[in-house]
């Protein structure tokens, strides 16, 4: 049986979205900027561009021992594949974090009971940025405001240590605006 | 009026942003009609920044002259304003060539308030012509900084933007002192490219 040791995280989408880099941002900013523990497994089907590709994460104060994630505590779905393949694995009571031009949640699939939801329509904020390729900047930024495992100056810092040079800019924008959103939609989470 | 903005950029100006500081900003394109905000702006500028202006922008005439090359399409000018009062406190222009051998490059030089430099505003007007000039086809941006502009340079390259020339006492500031003249350049599509490239690579790394 999986130990329950710290927040247990799932992003998954689509291959190409960012969804490793995701994963690696938020392990950064707990590992790096808050000096606590964190894993990072991934998984990505044969399938090239397009096909599905998921990240776990652990965010712990406490050394983890066992690193893969059976049933997150939060599930970050940015396609319809990866909600329909990941929620019922979902922690009842966790919380569901969705792509909400991606991912419809009236498609029939059943939450696990007391599960808050959070979308964030973070590929038309990408779009306003003119980069659809910081959608996934946008979803890191939005994590950190509905879900606060992770502080927001941590994530943001890890943001920009991850990027190329000379996209810190543009990326800490969508930063901004995801977590901009988060706060003012769900004020904060809980 | 032409602002040398597609009509998706237009829509989405006048915007607000939050400086360094927490206070506030509108971001919008000027127009020839902001000749007086803009000479006010220049004119209030102390003396020793005014000493590095490519040009003297404190001379009407001058300024007419660059206000003109906006509604022909050949220069996009964003400014910074306080919501209240209206005032200019910074501006960044990006020249567009549009035909000859350069016409894939564009040119940015900014300036802002000293008293508003610290906030972070000249990188938000940097990054809104650099997403101009994406828009518009441009494949790379120039800059062209001066010897002892340190902290513009550092803040160019933290945009991505790269030396790739320098040219010996190539610049005449106001006082009449010589200075190298340091071309910055930023590859746009490259830099994107680098992050579509790490995305993937993290995704589907390579067989072994």
């Amino acid at each position: 049986m999986e130990r329950q040791i710290g927040t247990r995280v799932r992003i998954a989408g689509f291959g190409g979205q960012g969804v490793i880099l995701s994963g690696m941002i938020l392990g950064r900013a707990v590992s790096i900027f808050e000096n606590k523990h964190a894993t990072l497994m991934q998984s990505f089907g044969p399938e090239a561009r397009g096909g599905a590709c998921s990240a776990q994460v652990i965010l712990s104060d406490e050394q983890i021992l066992y690193p893969y994630v059976k049933t997150p505590d939060v599930l970050v779905a940015m396609s319809q594949q990866a909600l329909r393949l990941y929620l019922p694995t979902l922690r009842p009571g966790g919380k569901l974090v969705y792509e909400k031009d991606l991912v419809s949640l009236d498609d029939g699939d059943e939450i696990p009971e007391g599960v808050s939801t959070y979308g964030v329509p973070a590929t038309k904020i990408a779009e306003k940025l003119r980069r659809r390729i910081v959608l996934n900047i946008v979803m890191v930024g939005f994590f950190s405001a509905v879900a606060p495992v992770v502080s927001m100056e941590s994530a943001r810092k890890a943001v920009l240590h991850s990027v190329p040079r000379g996209t810190e800019a543009l990326n800490g924008r969508a930063f901004d605006m995801g977590y901009q959103y988060g706060d003012a939609t769900y004020g904060g989470g809980s | 009026m032409k602002l040398g903005l597609d009509q998706g950029f237009q829509g989405q100006y006048p915007d607000r942003r939050v400086l360094n500081n927490d206070t506030e900003v509108v971001i919008r394109p000027l127009t020839p009609d902001d000749e007086e905000q803009l000479l006010a702006f220049y004119r209030d500028l102390p003396p020793e920044t005014r000493l590095r202006l490519r040009q003297d922008n404190t001379n009407r005439k001058i300024l007419q002259r660059f206000l003109e090359e906006i509604p022909l399409g050949r220069m996009v000018t964003m400014g910074g304003f306080q919501p209240e009062g209206n005032a200019l406190v910074g501006e960044c222009s990006l020249r567009i060539m549009h035909h000859g051998w350069a016409r894939h490059v564009g040119e940015l030089k900014y300036s802002v308030h000293p008293r508003w430099s610290p906030t972070g505003l000249g990188g938000i007007l940097i990054m809104e012509l650099v997403e101009v000039a994406s828009s518009q086809g441009l494949d790379k941006l120039v800059y062209q900084c001066l010897d002892d502009q340190v902290r513009l340079k550092k803040m160019l390259q933290d945009m991505g933007f790269v030396q790739e020339a320098i040219l010996r006492d190539h610049a005449t500031d106001l006082s009449g002192k010589k200075h190298d003249i340091y071309i910055m350049s930023n590859y746009m599509a490259e830099l994107w490219r680098k992050m579509e490239d790490m995305i993937m690579y993290q995704e589907f790394p390579p067989l072994p």
